[in-house]
């Protein structure tokens, strides 16, 4: 009797994992993976749609109560930095998401100059036309993941800057001296002209 | 006609030195601001493009002395070339910044910059440095203010060839001085620049962005909104805050700075009734209260958004960047072109081509002259239905009663078929690269009226002749085209005089 309740109390464990990892998995069906761009384009068919974003967290973390905004780029620098590609690659593009700042406190690099923020994966609601945020383009999102902690970049300056400087400093310099020279005569001639005065007095 | 000299090349050549003195002294501001950062190699840039600034207009200054008063035409050619000048030299840290795929596209963002307009060629804007990001709001603020008012009011004692070089640059004056109207000027924009620093950082902080930054935005986003420039610190531009607060705040510095300055200083000198009674303030508020009609009907019938207020909320803003000719954006510039609809653009089109007041930071055509020839048209009709004794006079109010006469009327006619012809430049070039007819037309007046709005045509990835046709369009834009004009005139007539 006892054999039988543990193999049918194991028999329950097992059919509620499989009937969760079947929920999850549908959930996980249901969301689209998305990009800006996707979303520019084809925001009818999004709208209000569960999808996937990654990207990098760059700016501000702006925490707004028990929520917080977080920008995320996913362009192509979100994935190489422009200071160690040395490439350009266009502008910024990236959606505003809107999250619990439990999940927002995850981040812990920000993408600005001289760092590469985390890249970071996160789940939600698209909206392209916010109903509480007042027509908002953005992500509700309620989950965030890091994928890729961020780092700080080396900024230092080129070597040949410092020649360049230096150059550009005796230019600047050099064209002072014709006005030092003049101003310099006309002190001398004046000085001249006053001792004259003297001398004739 | 007017034959220029070499000499008089020496005059003029001698006052560009002055500004490019006077933009590499700017220069200091941000690299102080790079050091404080630790952004070592943008301290350099700014190191190397301030003597190299300081050190050409040491030799113009030096070499080729003034003699004698600056003639009209002189003061035209002076204003339009120093702008010219002041964008190739203001263009040096932006292009040392490696954020510019060529020297062209710097030129083009420190146009845009200095004519405060707010079109971007930039990549990668969210990683920029502190310094150059300050800088390329900072030139806005020089722009806005006329950086040839910064060179009267700081450089020169002479009023002569200061009023040349102050009405060259679009300006009227405001007091009966212009020297005292630059100071005037420039004590109200600082005032502002503090006031609105402050209240937008405190807005920031409020909002969740960090102390250091929130004040450091504040300040750039201050400078691009009163001096109706619309260049941001993040590439999502005034939309990246999410925060109605800090729209509201914004279009408060957007008004302030389409309102006519001779305006305010009525106002400070307590005298607030100016505002209800001025003819250029009543155009505006008819324009933008009509035109938000047409928007939001239009916003309406192209189901952008589902509630009124959504629609309130966008529309509104985009507008009042739009008339204000700032360029700040709430909605991705792909929206404006797919989701609003040509009825709506046509309506932001048609605020962005008038534009804010005179003798304020907006560009465009101006309510003045809107007004001018709307009084106008008023006129001609009462004539054609009078008898032909009949004398019709219009009389308005602007700081003081005027009567309408037949110059003010035809000068207000010139200016507005330039600026029409210029909106119509850009626009055959865009239709000839194969865009469409209403985003052609957008960009184009955005460009030339001085906004900075964009439908998605500006980018870096453009074509050559349109980036040089849009660089064009915002120099002749700011300057109210004349300058521009008499800039080729000028040249033109040294040719002319040369082959005889």
């Amino acid at each position: 009797m006892k054999k039988a309740l543990l193999c049918l109390l194991m028999a329950v464990v097992l059919v509620l994992c499989m009937a969760s990892l079947s929920a999850y998995a549908l959930a996980r069906g249901g969301e689209i993976d998305v990009s800006t761009s996707d979303l520019l384009d084809n925001w009818e068919e999004l709208d209000g749609k569960e999808v996937v974003f990654r990207g990098e967290a760059v700016g501000d973390v702006m925490r707004r109560g028990e929520d917080a905004w977080i920008t995320v780029n996913d362009d192509f620098y979100s994935r190489e930095a422009r200071l160690e590609a040395g490439q350009l690659r266009g502008g910024n593009s990236g959606i505003g998401v809107w999250l619990p700042a439990s999940e927002a406190e995850k981040i812990e690099v920000l993408g600005r100059f001289g760092t590469v923020g985390d890249f970071v994966e996160v789940r939600g609601v698209f909206n392209a036309d916010c109903p509480e945020h007042g027509g908002d383009f953005d992500i509700h999102a309620y989950t965030l993941a890091v994928i890729d902690p961020g780092r700080t970049l080396d900024t230092g300056p080129d070597p040949g800057k410092y020649l360049a400087a230096v150059f550009a400093i005796v230019f600047m310099l050099a064209t002072l001296v014709p006005f030092l020279r003049r101003r310099a005569r006309e002190i001398r001639s004046a000085r001249a002209l006053l001792r004259r005065e003297e001398d004739v007095q | 006609m007017f034959k220029p000299s070499r000499k008089d090349l020496g005059n003029i050549f001698h006052y560009v030195g002055v500004v490019l003195i006077a933009l590499g002294v700017c220069m200091v501001v941000p690299l102080v601001i790079s050091m404080a950062a630790g952004e070592w190699s943008a301290v350099l840039d700014f190191l190397v493009s301030a003597c190299v600034s300081v050190g050409v207009g040491n030799i113009l200054y030096f070499s080729l002395h003034s003699r004698g008063q600056v003639t009209w035409n002189q003061g035209l050619v002076i204003v339009a070339l120093s702008w010219l000048f002041a964008m190739l030299f203001a263009a040096l840290p932006i292009y040392l910044s490696g954020h510019y795929s060529s020297f062209l596209d710097a030129c083009f963002e420190s146009m845009s910059g200095l004519a405060t307009t707010g079109l971007t060629l930039v990549h990668d804007l969210d990683h920029m440095t502190y310094g150059v990001n300050f800088w390329r709001h900072l030139i806005m603020f020089l722009g806005g203010q006329g950086i040839v008012v910064l060179v009267i009011t700081y450089f020169m004692a002479g009023t002569s060839t200061a009023t040349q070089m102050y009405t060259g640059e679009g300006r009227e004056s405001i007091m009966p001085n212009v020297i005292e109207s630059s100071r005037f000027i420039w004590k109200v924009s600082m005032a502002y620049l503090v006031a609105g620093t402050l209240a937008l950082g405190v807005c920031l902080l409020a909002e969740g962005v960090a102390p250091v930054r929130s004040f450091f935005q504040s300040s750039c986003l201050f400078m691009a909104g009163f001096d109706t420039g619309g260049f941001t610190t993040q590439a999502l531009s005034v939309g990246y805050y999410h925060s109605l607060p800090v729209e509201l705040i914004t279009i408060v510095f957007m008004l302030l700075g389409m309102i006519n300055f001779a305006v305010q200083y009525e106002v400070w000198k307590g005298r607030p009734g100016e505002l209800v009674k001025n003819m250029e303030v009543r155009v505006l508020a008819v324009s933008i209260i009509v035109i938000l009609g047409l928007v939001l009907a239009a916003l309406s019938l192209a189901g952008a958004f589902s509630s009124f207020g959504a629609e309130l909320r966008r529309g509104g803003y985009q507008l009042i960047s739009a008339h204000s000719g700032t360029g700040f954006m709430t909605v991705y510039g792909q929206q404006l072109g797919v989701r609003w609809g040509d009825l709506a653009l046509l309506g932001i089109i048609a605020a962005m081509g008038i534009g804010g007041c005179a003798c304020a930071t907006s560009g465009a055509i101006k309510a003045f002259r809107v007004g001018v020839l709307v009084k106008e048209i008023k006129v001609k009709t009462k004539q054609a239905l009078s008898p032909a004794s009949a004398v019709i006079v219009e009389r308005f109010h602007h700081i003081k009663e005027l009567t309408l006469t037949e110059g003010m009327a035809r000068a207000a006619l010139f200016t507005t078929v330039l600026y029409l012809l210029l909106y119509l430049l850009g626009t055959v070039v865009g239709l000839l690269y194969g865009y469409g007819l209403t985003a052609s037309a957008f960009e184009s007046v955005s460009a030339a009226g001085n906004v900075g709005l964009t439908t998605g045509i500006t980018g870096f990835d453009m074509p050559v002749l349109l980036k040089v046709v849009y660089i064009f369009e915002m120099w002749a834009g700011r300057l109210e085209v004349l300058a521009v004009v008499a800039v080729f005139a000028y040249f033109l007539s040294m040719l002319r005089r040369g082959r005889k």
